[in-house]
């Protein structure tokens, strides 16, 4: 599987931005959470009693957290869309990339294990957002997937092992006999190809909306050896018969859907789930850190193009589960491994609020 | 400040030059920023490229700093420089004058 393999001079430009996020998730964000405690000592907890009411204090009185503002956009920004950008990279190796994946995407349907839908509408929530500033989204490229793949070494400031909050996750899913597992917005395979070693005799299935996507999905099972059934389907509304899976999982789908859908999902992983089956979802949720962690989590989404990542905040995600059907359904914390900064380096340090969610039918 | 589905036939966006969010309050400050993080990035850049050619010729024994300050540049190397010249200042200048929503 071919990797981006951008030219010196676009590395150094990548670099200096991870590291540039990397101050900014240390030493930025405890500036800001400095400029929070003074403003509540001065004016008082009922001038900062929400996320929004400390957003109208610091993002006026806080210098710091202005240029705290600013980095969070901005750098994420200049990642994909600048000219030492990822996008650029791409352009720059886009036929021998474009070649490589039309091969991989004659290969994977030719032998049955890629499913893409021909004239496939993607729901609008999903086309009609540059989610996480990635420009024209995760399938507005036929090449969108290797960049996404590029850029996902730095989403999360301390993780610069990508696969490791996957790993993580796989780890926490509760053991049982599972026959068929299902990722839904498997994305580009990374949260989906770990399970083939917890669960070995299981068939794999992944689905995503994004076809470049998933042809990256499938030369990453190739490369590793794994047979995964993947597919072009919306969550909201699979091709699967009812009770098909023992085990239905998503790694940060939930914050990118509105509600009503969030809610279709939900009763759509039930249906297709067996009785006993499981829905386990990793995804970000409850920020810890009272009206501080709500602020700086709510800038967040504001900042990255995360139009639904408040929303699903302040949805009942558990009750959501319960009316669908779940018979229990529980949210437990989550390392994600942000803790991995060097020994020099403690918290705090701005971080997703990662939460499992584990749900029985 | 809750966001949502965009009204129909528009698209949350971002581009090269989309200095949408402000976060000052001057917005003049926004693009001082963005040319201050453009020059600091391609300063490292700079730098790295140099380490990376420094070290290259020292395993080859060539004496740098003597030959460094003693080149004379032919007409297409001076072109080179010329363009990539030009292409940094369009870098660290460019957020001064992009359009903004």
């Amino acid at each position: 599987m071919r990797s981006l393999s951008p030219d010196r001079a676009t590395l150094a430009y990548q670099d200096f931005l991870r590291r540039a996020k990397g101050r900014w998730a240390r030493d930025l964000y405890r500036a800001v959470a400095a400029d929070f405690a003074a403003a509540r000592d001065r004016a008082g907890p009922d001038a900062l009693a929400d996320a929004d009411a400390a957003e109208a204090v610091l993002s006026a009185t806080s210098a710091r957290y202005q240029y705290f503002g600013w980095l969070e956009r901005h750098l994420q920004r200049l990642k994909y869309a600048s000219p030492r950008g990822i996008l650029a990279a791409v352009d720059a190796e886009r036929p021998a990339l474009a070649a490589e994946l039309a091969a991989a995407r004659e290969a994977g349907v030719a032998r049955g294990e890629l499913r893409l839908a021909p004239g496939f509408t993607p729901p609008r929530y999903f086309s009609a957002v540059d989610f996480h500033q990635h420009p024209g989204g995760v399938a507005g490229d036929p090449l969108a997937g290797v960049a996404y793949d590029f850029g996902r070494q730095t989403t999360m400031p301390a993780h610069l092992d990508p696969d490791e909050v996957h790993r993580r996750f796989t780890a926490a899913v509760p053991a049982g006999d599972c026959r068929r597992i299902l990722d839904i917005g498997c994305g580009t395979g990374r949260s989906t190809l770990p399970f083939a070693a917890r669960f070995p005799s299981a068939v794999l299935y992944g689905i995503d909306v994004a076809a470049p996507c998933l042809v990256r999905a499938f030369q990453r099972s190739d490369a590793a050896g794994v047979r995964v059934e993947w597919s072009q389907q919306a969550a909201e509304q699979t091709d699967f018969p009812d009770g098909h899976f023992d085990l239905v999982h998503s790694t940060f789908l939930l914050h990118e859907v509105p509600r009503p859908a969030l809610a279709a999902i939900t009763r759509e992983v039930h249906r297709i789930l067996a009785p006993g089956g499981r829905f386990v979802s990793l995804d970000f949720h409850s920020p810890p850190g009272g009206v501080f962690g709500a602020f700086i989590h709510y800038g967040h989404a504001r900042r990255n193009n995360e139009v639904f990542m408040r929303s699903f905040c302040e949805t009942d995600f558990l009750g959501l589960q319960r009316d669908a059907g779940f018979h229990e359904a529980v949210m437990l914390p989550f390392d994600d491994g942000s803790g991995t900064w060097a020994a020099d380096e403690a918290p705090p340090h701005w971080r997703f609020p990662a939460q499992l969610f584990v749900a029985t039918k | 400040m809750t966001q949502g589905l965009p009204a129909a036939g528009r698209r949350v966006i971002v581009g090269a030059h989309a200095m949408d969010q402000k976060f000052f309050n001057d917005p003049a400050l926004d693009r001082l920023v963005a040319t201050t993080i453009a020059l600091a990035a391609e300063v490292r850049v700079l730098r790295d490229r140099q380490q990376a050619l420094e070290g290259v010729l020292a395993r080859q024994g060539l004496v740098v700093p003597a030959d460094i300050e003693g080149w004379q540049p032919d007409a297409s190397e001076q072109a080179a420089i010329d363009a990539e010249a030009e292409r940094f200042v369009r870098s660290v200048l460019g957020p001064l004058a992009a359009d903004a929503p």
